[in-house]
């Protein structure tokens, strides 16, 4: 009988697979005044020069935490990042790059026009990398960036 | 629908791609976003994700009128066709149909720092031009320009006789967002229509004081014109310079004294006259005894007790006299400058 009942304990616990089962929403969002207040709704009415947000969730519906979370998000075609916008639930870091490819700090990040370097415009980035270091099991986070389209 | 528009294109009009218009209606924007992680250390398979289908770029309709005269146009009473000269451009990020009208501004209103003081005729004729003013088509209905191009426009008006030198007519061009058909466009109402292309009215205000205010799809601009015109006063005044009892020394108007009439005319207006004459019928007192005729570029001299003074200034150039010892004399003063005043004489004898 303790045999027994020992040998399913062993079962058990011997079948108890870690993983995180980890997803990633994104949204579009689009400022609108309801009734005098401010509310981020689904981007629809959407004309040169209008700010949308986009928002990335990521859950983890596992049972062991997520970690090392890298989230690269290009700006879409047509739209331009505003400068110090990109953000994220909790703490994160957070690098940009002009090309996709290399990711850096603003600080980090210089084009060459006209023969000389300078800084680059947040204007200027064409991707975003957010680095989240862990997502606990049942737990969500988010991302997110401003950018306008031309 | 691509087709569409292409072929749609190749009809547009409008000689300038130098407006920024933004992404073009229609143009689907979509977002795309990657999750790299790890496990216990182990890399997982990459996660990506989108926003749906994005969103589609509505139509923003938007676009200005300017007048390019940059003052009120010179214009003489009685003149006929005077152009002002504008220009509308598509600022919006997708082709657009356009009405013209232009307006008569009511007295008082202010362009260009002048108060509306007097019309024009109307109706006005509207011509475009979609090559840069090399040639200008008449205005017949509404036509479409494409995105970030522009048309230069011409407003002729005729001026009645009626008005006179500083009077001020201002008018108003206002163009009109509109389907292909003519009829106004109004916003689209309400939450976006997902899927399709809704449109935005996101015009400037232009001028606003005449009715148009910001986002009603019309955009107005400002111009004039100023009338310019030669205004001349004649002045007549007699004087006498001799007799046959006292000579030059306090003449007195008896038979056989010599008068001298002096025909001042002065151009206080704003434009140069031309051309200017007067005719004088010589009273019969005087049988045919004009003589000395004499225009100079001065004014006339002050007769100081009924006695003439000194002429001054020169014989003006070009200007003549006839009639001579008869009794109809004729005073060219050719052209009198504004501002300039000269002085015709005739002397006659009293007999």
């Amino acid at each position: 009988m303790t045999k027994s009942f020992l040998s399913i304990l062993s079962i058990f616990a011997f079948s108890s697979i870690l993983y995180a089962d980890v997803s990633i929403k994104s949204e579009s969002l689009q400022e609108k005044t309801i009734n005098k207040q401010t509310a981020w709704v689904h981007a629809a009415k959407v004309i040169p020069g209008t700010k949308i947000r986009y928002v990335n969730t990521i859950s983890n519906n596992g049972n062991a935490t997520a970690q090392n979370l890298v989230i690269t998000n290009s700006v879409p075609k047509h739209m331009l990042y505003v400068g110090g916008s990109a953000k994220c639930a909790g703490v994160c870091n957070i690098t940009y790059s002009l090309d996709g490819k290399l990711f850096d700090v603003p600080s980090k990040l210089f084009v060459t026009e006209n023969g000389k370097k300078r800084a680059a415009k947040a204007a200027e980035y064409k991707a975003i990398r957010w680095v989240v270091q862990t997502l606990d099991a049942k737990q969500s986070s988010s991302v997110q960036f401003d950018a306008t389209l031309e | 629908m691509k087709k569409i528009l292409g072929i749609a294109f190749m009809m547009l009009i409008g000689f300038s791609d130098a407006y920024a218009v933004g992404t073009v209606a229609g143009t689907q924007v979509q977002n795309s976003v990657t999750l790299n992680y790890t496990v216990g250390g182990i890399s997982q398979t990459a996660i990506n994700a989108n926003d749906g289908t994005g969103f589609l770029v509505d139509n923003a309709v938007d676009f200005t009128v300017a007048n390019n005269d940059g003052a009120q146009i010179s214009v003489t009473p009685g003149s006929t066709g005077q152009i002002t000269n504008w220009t509308l451009a598509n600022t919006g990020n997708a082709a657009q149909y356009f009405t013209l009208a232009a307006i008569n501004l009511p007295n008082g209103s202010t362009v260009y720092g002048n108060a509306d003081t007097a019309d024009t005729s109307t109706p006005y004729t509207i011509t475009y031009s979609t090559d840069g003013g090399a040639t200008y088509n008449p205005y017949t209905g509404a036509f479409q320009l494409a995105i970030g191009a522009s048309v230069l426009i011409r407003v002729a008006a005729d001026i009645p006789l009626s008005v006179t030198n500083g009077q001020v007519m201002n008018i108003q061009l206002e163009a009109t967002a509109t389907d292909s058909g003519g009829t106004a466009l109004t916003s689209t109402i309400g939450p976006d229509t997902i899927g399709s292309v809704d449109i935005v009215l996101a015009e400037g205000t232009g001028i606003t004081t005449e009715g148009n205010t910001a986002f009603d799809g019309q955009f107005s601009a400002w111009g004039g014109y100023i009338v310019q015109s030669a205004a001349l006063a004649v002045t007549k005044t007699s004087c006498v310079i001799s007799d046959p009892v006292n000579g030059t020394t306090n003449p007195k108007r008896i038979p056989g004294a010599v008068l001298r009439y002096q025909i001042q005319v002065a151009n206080t207006g704003t434009s140069d006259a031309t051309s200017v004459t007067v005719a004088d019928l010589i009273p019969s007192e005087f049988g045919t005894s004009a003589a000395n005729l004499d225009v100079r570029t001065a004014v006339c001299p002050a007769i100081s007790s009924g006695v003439c003074g000194a002429k001054t200034g020169t014989v003006e150039t070009n200007a003549g006299t006839t009639g001579a010892g008869t009794s109809s004399v004729t005073l060219d003063y050719d052209g009198v400058a504004a501002g300039v005043t000269n002085c015709g004489y005739i002397e006659v004898t009293i007999q």
